[in-house]
């Protein structure tokens, strides 16, 4: 009775209530771990909620004062300054250097291996560690500044800088959107460059009318996915500035955590998860909706 | 020579000349713009002397025959790429060269090779810490529940993503919406209702690592049920069909038939997984609490924060071996790495 209709091309897939019987675990566990906790932080951002003592409805009380406490806007803003610096300067590296890697270039598996062990290594406390004591005022980085002949910078106390290292934590993660450039670019088909050589196009018009069309499906993966990610990073400004200096680099996650488990105002702490979730919501749903207008997916790619 | 180089060129020179008139008034006691210039010479000068650089290149190359700029341009791309992978790796060869250091030299020196090798950081790294916890027995603490999530994680997915690609039930074209609709929900709107939720069920801070392990087994990371489910399209349906009339049921074809084909993404899987999760630090943030308890990402916290945060030899040893699984890991199966992220976004 279910989805065979007239007119439509008969499924090979197989019917009846097995595949429902598989796919039961992940339905049960959606249910509780995800549909659950999604629908009552909704509930908990309209209370005070208490993380020991419970709480009751306030309406929107936590939102009016997530728009006007001055710490909350702040963080708003500098959640969108990390994510609109890390997220284009982290693409435009991946593709540079996968550009590059492109060309018949020997130990190409060196090179790619190397700029991607950040990627694997980048999220781990370990490395949080490593960037805390190359930054520290003593630290390796200003002795290479001293060397250089240039002045030194207090990273971790400056309130630009300690945004830029956390920043730069970010961007020298480039590795995994690299290598999905590198695998589009060899999708590209040779023969669409050497008609336009022959045409006359030069290599940089090549690449803005043939590459970037052609692997505009992985820019748009990359773009989403990474916009994801880069609002909910915690791990970077969590360890290594502790959102400090005087809050140049909390984020909305460091909000969302220490409303909850330092404050115990679950209320609070939902409120500003819900704008988090919102914010990022309305910029996937920018990206799909204009995906019709630079996305190009060629006709093999679309269900037949 | 075109308007662009020239332009290039006015800049460089422009640059190199505020980096040279900088260096003239180092030590006078010149004011104002002067001082400034004296200030940041180097800067200056960097910057001119790299662009003039690039002017230069870039009429060379406009001079050269096709051959001849064959070889330049890939000399200049080797340089980038070679440039670019030591800025790359520097930080953790760097962090290696650290953890043989003394105190000082780590400050004060930015090679690799340290001059007078020590062993102090990680003679000290293997001190207990409060008396209930090490190195070694938080590593020991974080692969056990690790490698349950992994294992979970693979099998759960794998079963799935079977179910929604190999069969029609009511109601599939929707769950598989919401399935993928979880791809974009960020986890940070479901930490406290879960935190919450757990702690009602006694998860927080259970010896087990209850709040960490069970949820992995009813293939709550989307991320590999569509990875998963995207490598099963590609295998045609022929297999399953001709087990079929074999006389294998449901789960025999997808142990016998699926499995194999699907074994390389199911590797991919697993060892995303085991990165993802030796790192994940929000995870034991919440949910352990006991310091006897703590995996390796607490326990390097603790042991910076605490009381020993001068000895930063001893700090950056502790880190260093708490990543080396997860480095042997990945030079152990580099490939798949690289074949599972294009897996699960190129193929779609």
């Amino acid at each position: 009775m279910q989805s065979i209709r007239p007119g439509r091309r008969r499924t090979k897939l197989e019917q009846g209530y097995w595949g429902f019987i598989l796919i039961m675990p992940w339905l049960i566990g959606f249910l509780i771990f995800k549909a659950y906790p999604f629908l009552s932080s909704l509930y908990y951002s309209f209370t005070d909620w208490n993380l020991f003592k419970g709480g009751s409805w306030i309406g929107i009380q936590n939102y009016v004062t997530a728009f006007t406490t001055a710490k909350n806007l702040k963080a708003l803003r500098v959640t969108f300054i990390y994510a609109f610096m890390t997220v284009p300067l982290k693409l435009a590296f991946a593709l540079f250097i996968a550009y590059i890697l492109n060309f018949k270039i020997r130990g190409v598996g060196l090179f790619r291996t190397a700029y991607y062990i950040p990627s694997i290594l980048g999220g781990s406390m370990a490395i949080a560690v490593l960037w805390r004591a190359m930054f520290k005022n003593d630290g390796v980085v200003n002795r290479i500044l001293t060397i250089l002949g240039l002045d030194n910078v207090n990273f971790l106390a400056d309130k630009t800088w300690a945004l830029f290292i956390i920043c730069l934590l970010r961007v020298w993660q480039f590795g995994s959107p690299m290598v999905l450039f590198l695998a589009a670019l060899k999708g590209v088909p040779e023969e669409l460059y050497e008609a336009a050589s022959i045409d006359g196009a030069t290599s940089g018009r090549q690449f803005v009318k043939i590459t970037l069309p052609l692997i505009s499906p992985v820019i748009f993966y990359n773009l989403v996915t990474q916009l994801v990610q880069a609002f909910q990073e915690f791990n970077g400004p969590y360890i290594i500035t502790q959102g400090g200096p005087r809050n140049a680099t909390t984020l909305i996650s460091l909000i969302v955590y220490n409303s909850a488990f330092s404050e115990y105002n679950v209320g609070m702490s939902s409120a500003m998860a819900w704008i988090m979730f919102v914010i990022v919501m309305i910029f996937t749903a920018i990206s799909f909706s204009t995906q019709k207008k630079w996305v190009y997916y060629s006709d093999e790619r679309g269900d037949k | 020579m075109s308007a662009s180089i020239l332009v290039f060129l006015i800049v460089g020179l422009a640059l190199t000349a505020c980096g040279v008139i900088g260096m003239a008034n180092v030590n006078t006691e010149a004011t104002g713009l002067l001082a400034a210039l004296a200030q940041n010479r180097n800067l200056y000068l960097f910057l001119g002397i790299f662009v003039l650089i690039v002017v230069l290149y870039r009429i060379i190359y406009n001079r050269s025959t096709t051959q001849a700029r064959h070889v330049l341009s890939t000399v200049v791309r080797y340089l980038i790429l070679i440039a670019v992978g030591i800025l790359m790796v520097y930080p953790l060869l760097w962090m290696v060269g650290a953890t043989f250091k003394d105190n000082v030299e780590i400050f004060t020196s930015i090679g690799l090779i340290p001059r007078h090798a020590t062993f102090e950081g990680y003679r000290a790294a293997m001190n207990d810490y409060g008396g209930d916890i090490n190195i070694w027995k938080a590593m020991l603490n974080t692969y056990k529940y690790v490698l349950p999530r992994v294992i979970f994680t693979v099998l759960s997915s794998t079963v799935t993503a079977y179910g929604f690609s190999r069969f029609n039930f009511r109601g599939r074209k929707m769950l598989f919406a919401l399935l993928l609709s979880t791809l974009f929900l960020p986890q940070v709107v479901l930490n406290i209702p879960q935190y919450l939720m757990y702690s009602k069920f006694g998860w927080v801070d259970s010896p087990h690592y209850l709040a960490l392990i069970v949820p992995s087994l009813f293939a709550q990371e989307t991320y590999f049920v569509y990875m998963l489910i995207q490598f099963m399209r590609g295998i045609p349906r022929d297999l399953d069909e001709a087990a079929k009339i074999d006389g294998c049921g449901v789960m025999k074809t997808l142990v016998l038939v699926l499995v194999p084909m699907l074994w390389p993404a199911m590797v991919s899987a697993a060892l995303f997984q085991f990165m993802w999760s030796s790192n994940d630090f929000m995870g034991p943030l919440l949910y352990v609490k006991t310091p006897a308890n703590y995996p390796a990402t607490l326990f390097v916290r603790l042991s910076m924060d605490g009381d020993s945060g001068f000895n930063w030899n001893r700090v950056l040893a502790i880190s260093l071996i708490s990543i080396i699984p997860s480095l042997v890991v990945f030079f152990m199966a580099q490939s798949q790495f690289m074949d599972g992220i294009t897996a699960g976004a190129v193929k779609g």
